[in-house]
């Protein structure tokens, strides 16, 4: 690809992290690209999962001014009743055009991403080269950053040209050639494996996991450096049967340095509220420590290096 | 620790976690002499006062103890310091007890009656009167106008005695040799010549106060005899024996051992405090001066690692006994009590190697059973410095929740050949106080006045007036309104600041002159190089060099502002200045578009260029107006970014700012930290704003503190990558960091059950203090900015 193609690519990316200790080996700036083919009940990043931009509605910010309810095009917003209003968003006539969002002085209403070109978040990431040090870099992740094909092999091959390690964090549902090329060229794959049964990863996950995992034995031959992500979702991926296959799994596979155990947390229940989301039913339930620990148990019997947490 | 002495430490360091007590014995003997030597000259009454008082104050020694030298008969309490000032009694005898902060045991009444006494003697002559009298009005009138805070003349206390004296010359001569030094002086001495004359009265002083000192050590020594007559402990017996054999030696004479060396510096400090106690009293460069006793006797056998940990650790605990009673509105300054003595470890030596040793990690480790709040251990960390010891501190300060300082050893370096140092001085530094770049026995460098920059800045923009009263502070600048141009706007800013900053400096600068013309100290300056020589007290400019700094409080807020008035107003063109004026007049009630377009202008803290740096344009605009000032005792006045705890107190002055801030809220803490919750891009980027700063020009240091959740470091993998970080920060120009590492439900059941949380310690500006014992406005600061910075 050349130069200028690159300048011209843009996507959402919706955070920038500078310093995250848990995206990969070393320290990393790790960015999030907006849009995911996964709908995955347990996501912790919601505002991920759309390709286009999205209105993020922070209730307790609203001070209810109404400011915002002549200010859309669309009539999507009203007031509620009594002393303390708040604004009501019909998300189905909204349609995330933001002009609200400048209507509204106290942040209540904003956008959940931000544009970016390959070059804008390449300097993003280059100021930070000096706390990479040997083993850290950029993790690109979303979201899914092969939905942006074109965009992220521009970004990885950046990236590469001035020596900074690159790690792409995927969900493994890549379909396109440009996508497979990421792939492929990233010298890390954070690499999300959720559950091995083919019917309830279409219920968990709303695809299927044979490309999932053709995507990953792919990875695997190429003999370059795999991180294993297992989310533990209660009902999902958790049973003894399903981590039992997917140790035999990876004790099959060549390229895979460590396993990351991932148990089922709450952090995103914010994010469904500010989306307008109605919180899926996985979020009722705890994941018990003790089992945390037995599973991390089955890997480490099997051989594998694995830990809990990224 | 794996340590015989564990219980005893943990029976030592439990009486130290008790509200203090403010003791009169001190004070009285001090009066007492004085009033024997009226029409004498300082140098005389301050040694005779101190050989009374040291021959007054009680010796106490504990079962439990191994090392000699008690300040107070409390565990945990304040002399008081007459001659200085203690006048803030008159009112404040019984608040001292039920302030929100720094609350004191109450005085009981037959030691009020001693107190009034004193108060009685000293209402006219004590120093800060006689200051008083010295200062035109005009500068008189800041010393409460909450523009210059801590500015204020200190109470009770050399103000901040953030000085390291020569340890390691006292080990090696003993106070024989110094004794010896100032007689060899004497002899040289031509009386015909005036100023002769003058020195002659300094070095007598000298002796006299050297020879109380050693007059107080033989206390102890018999004080350890009598006690092993009287014990049945045969192994008590045996330690009391060996104690008193040491105090009978050291400090007169050089130490020969680990145990001796210690307690010879703790008797030297011991007596320095009560000779004039202030903050920030350093112990050095402990693991380089003790390294070759410690390397000695273990080769030898004769010392464990054991003992020198105990040995270390009850150095620590001792260091806690000591606090000092302020006044109310001092105490929002110093909250919690910030005795701050520090010790140094790591770095590089004279020849520029790699200076860490075993002992560098024992005084890390030591630290883990005591966990109290006035010994704060400072790890210099060079490019050659080893990762295994980076980590090691990084693992304490997870444990003691952040207590320990990492300073660069580079940007120091540089800080100091900047200030004229000799490459070997500047090698040897240490910081002492808060973050106050010293060398040991030949710097004299302090900090200052705190000077309240956002509130200049209001100024700048109500012509010169605080907001909050209508106060006419500064000078006419003009109607802010009528500004043109982002010049303008900076211009009535440097003239506010340049007024005020004409008054802060010779304002402290007297300070520093009365206490070196009037109250001298005569046995600490001779721990110094310089003072013997030239026959002048410390401060009088006696010692090699000497440095004064002022501290900007508040500049992120400042920084954010101008960068919220540069873009908003002069770029953009969203906001007039009549609106910015008028929203910063409602305190935003009414003007929440223009609070959200200033509030959404890029935040210092994020590795923006834009408004870092304007930040740093500000620091350097304090620099260029400060630095070309002299101060008192031919010191050079600095710049050191800080705030202390005063980001609260000061805040109550400041009406709402361009940042987005709101009236009378708390100001950024620390001194370069960003403001609150505005950093919300990664570690990185807040570590990269920071250390764009020209911190080599802010030669005394600034304060940036960071704070973690334990959750980031819980990992060998993630304490290593804390290390990447950390040194980079420290490389890339960066010169001070630490860190709180606390979570927010701990401090959430603090506040409700504080009694159940009595030692919990927190990061308070760049000291530690119990976190149940700093009110409610500053333990809800310190929540909020957790809880901001975790979501």
């Amino acid at each position: 690809m050349k130069e200028n193609d690159a300048v011209g690519l843009s996507s959402l990316i919706f955070n920038i992290v500078h310093g995250s200790t848990v995206d990969g080996w070393g320290v990393r700036t790790t960015v999030f690209l907006k849009g995911c083919p996964l709908r995955c009940l347990w996501c912790c990043n919601p505002e991920g999962q759309k390709k286009y931009a999205e209105l993020k509605y922070t209730a307790d910010d609203c001070n209810g001014c109404g400011n915002c309810v002549p200010a859309c095009p669309k009539k999507a917003i009203s007031m509620t009743p009594g002393r303390d209003a708040k604004a009501l968003i019909d998300r189905e006539l909204c349609d995330n055009c933001m002009i609200c969002a400048d209507s509204c002085y106290v942040g209540a209403l904003a956008s959940f991403s931000k544009q970016y070109t390959v070059n804008e978040l390449f300097s993003e990431i280059e100021r930070d080269q000096g706390y990479f040090g040997e083993d850290g870099g950029v993790t690109v992740g979303g979201g899914e950053a092969t939905l942006y094909p074109d965009f992220t092999l521009a970004l990885i091959e950046k990236c590469r040209k001035a020596y900074i390690h690159t790690a792409l964090d995927t969900c493994g549902y890549v379909t396109t050639e440009t996508g497979m090329k990421c792939l492929e060229e990233a010298d890390l794959v954070l690499y999300d494996v959720k559950g091995l049964d083919p019917d309830t990863h279409v219920r968990g996950t709303g695809v299927s996991n044979e490309l999932i995992l053709k995507n990953l034995r792919y990875r695997d031959s190429l003999g370059k450096e795999i991180i294993i992500r297992l989310p533990l979702i209660p009902g999902y991926t958790d049973s003894r049967e399903n981590i039992a296959r997917e140790a035999e799994l990876i004790s099959g596979l060549k390229s895979v340095k460590r396993v990351d155990i991932i148990p089922f947390h709450k952090y995103a229940e914010i994010k469904y509220r500010q989306l307008g989301w109605p919180l899926p039913y996985v979020f009722g339930e705890d994941f018990p420590e003790a089992r945390e620990k037995s599973v991390l148990e089955v890997f480490l019997k099997a051989g594998i290096n694995a830990q809990i947490g990224g | 620790m794996s340590n015989n002495y564990k219980e005893r430490i943990g029976r030592l360091r439990n009486h130290m976690v008790t509200k203090p007590s403010v003791s009169v014995i001190r004070g009285k003997a001090w009066t007492d002499s004085y009033k024997e030597t009226e029409g004498r000259e300082p140098f005389f009454r301050q040694a005779l006062a101190l050989k009374k008082t040291l021959e007054t104050v009680p010796v106490l020694l504990d079962d439990d103890e191994l090392l000699a030298g008690r300040i107070t008969e409390f565990w945990r309490g304040s002399m008081l310091l007459p001659e200085i000032n203690i006048q803030f009694l008159e009112t404040e005898m019984d608040d001292i007890a039920v302030r929100p902060r720094c609350t004191f045991e109450p005085i009981p009444g037959d030691r009020q009656k001693v107190v009034w006494e004193m108060l009685d003697y000293w209402r006219d002559k004590n120093l800060h009167m006689m200051w008083q009298n010295k200062l035109p009005a005009y500068m008189l009138e800041h010393e409460y106008s909450g523009l210059i805070g801590g500015a204020t003349f200190c109470d009770n206390g050399h103000y901040l005695t953030h000085v390291s004296a020569d340890y390691p010359k006292l080990l090696r001569v003993g106070l024989d040799g110094i004794r010896k030094e100032i007689e060899d002086e004497i002899a040289k001495l031509d009386l015909r010549v005036p100023e002769d004359f003058e020195k002659l009265q300094f070095l007598n002083a000298a002796l006299i106060s050297n020879r109380a000192a050693a007059d107080f050590s033989l206390r102890y020594s018999k004080l350890a005899s009598e006690q092993a007559e009287q014990t049945n402990d045969p192994v008590r017996k045996e330690e009391l024996l060996e104690l008193s054999r040491i105090c009978a030696k050291v400090p007169m004479r050089p130490a020969n051992t680990f145990y001796e060396a210690i307690q010879s510096i703790v008797t030297a400090w011991t007596v320095i405090n009560i000779e004039g106690q202030g903050n920030g009293l350093c112990f050095g460069r402990v693991d380089q001066y003790l390294y070759p006793y410690y390397k000695k006797e273990k080769a030898a056998g004769t010392l464990t690692d054991d003992f020198a940990v105990a040995l270390i650790a009850m150095l620590y605990i001792k260091t806690n006994g000591v606090v000092n009673v302020y006044n109310r509105f001092t105490s929002n300054i110093f909250t919690g009590w910030p005795q701050t003595m520090n010790v140094n470890v790591g770095g590089i030596d004279k020849n520029g190697r790699d200076a860490v040793n075993e002992l560098s990690y024992l005084f890390v480790e030591a630290d883990m059973d005591v966990r109290l709040t006035q010994n704060d251990i400072v790890v210099r960390v060079e490019t050659k410095t080893p990762s295994s010891f980076v980590i090691r501190c990084i693992e304490v300060a997870k444990a003691l929740r952040g207590k320990v300082k990492f300073m660069s050893d580079n940007t120091i370096l540089q800080q100091l050949m900047h200030d004229g140092y000799k490459l070997d001085d500047a090698r040897d530094y240490v910081i002492t106080g808060c973050s106050t770049v010293n060398v040991p026995g030949r710097s004299l460098d302090d900090p200052g006045a705190l000077l309240n920059m956002p509130l200049l800045l209001e100024m700048a923009l109500n012509d010169g007036k605080r907001r909050r009263d209508g106060a006419q502070l500064g000078p006419h600048t003009g109607d802010a309104r009528t500004f043109k141009s982002y010049d303008d706007i900076m211009e009535a800013f440097r003239i506010q600041c340049e007024t005020l900053f004409r008054i802060a400096v010779p304002m402290r600068s007297s300070d520093r002159f009365m206490y070196g013309k009037y109250r001298p100290v005569l046995f600490h300056s001779c721990l110094f190089t310089g003072p013997i020589q030239k026959g002048r007290d410390m401060w009088d400019d006696g010692s090699r060099y000497g440095r004064l700094s002022f501290s900007p409080s508040g500049v992120p807020n400042v920084g954010d502002s101008l960068a919220a008035i540069k873009k908003v107003v002069f770029e953009d063109g969203a906001l007039t200045m009549n609106g910015l004026i008028d929203a910063l007049e409602a305190n935003f009630e009414g003007h929440e578009k223009a609070l959200k377009l200033l509030s959404d202008a890029p935040k210092y803290g994020n590795d923006i260029d834009y408004v870092d740096y304007i930040v740093d344009d500000v620091l350097m605009m304090c620099v260029d107006i400060i630095t070309p000032m002299m101060c008192a005792g031919k010191a050079k006045a600095t710049v050191s970014p800080a705030a202390l705890s005063a980001n609260v107190s000061l805040g109550l002055d400041v009406s709402a700012l361009p940042d987005g801030r709101k009236a009378f809220l708390p100001l950024a803490e620390g001194g370069v930290s960003p403001y609150q919750g505005r950093n919300v891009s990664g570690p990185v980027a807040t570590y990269r704003s920071v250390a764009k700063l020209d911190h080599v020009k802010l030669t005394n240091g600034s304060i940036f503190n960071m704070r973690f959740s334990p959750k980031d470091l819980d990992s060998v993998q993630k304490i290593k990558k804390f290390e990447q970080m950390l040194r980079m920060f420290l490389e890339e120009g960066g010169f001070f960091v630490q860190y709180n590492i606390v979570d927010t439900e701990t401090l959430r059941a603090a506040q409700k059950n504080p009694e159940q949380y009595k030692d919990l310690l927190v990061r308070v500006a760049t000291y530690s203090a119990y976190f149940v014992e700093l009110g409610e406005d500053l333990q809800e600061d310190i929540i909020n900015r957790l809880a901001q910075e975790v979501s």
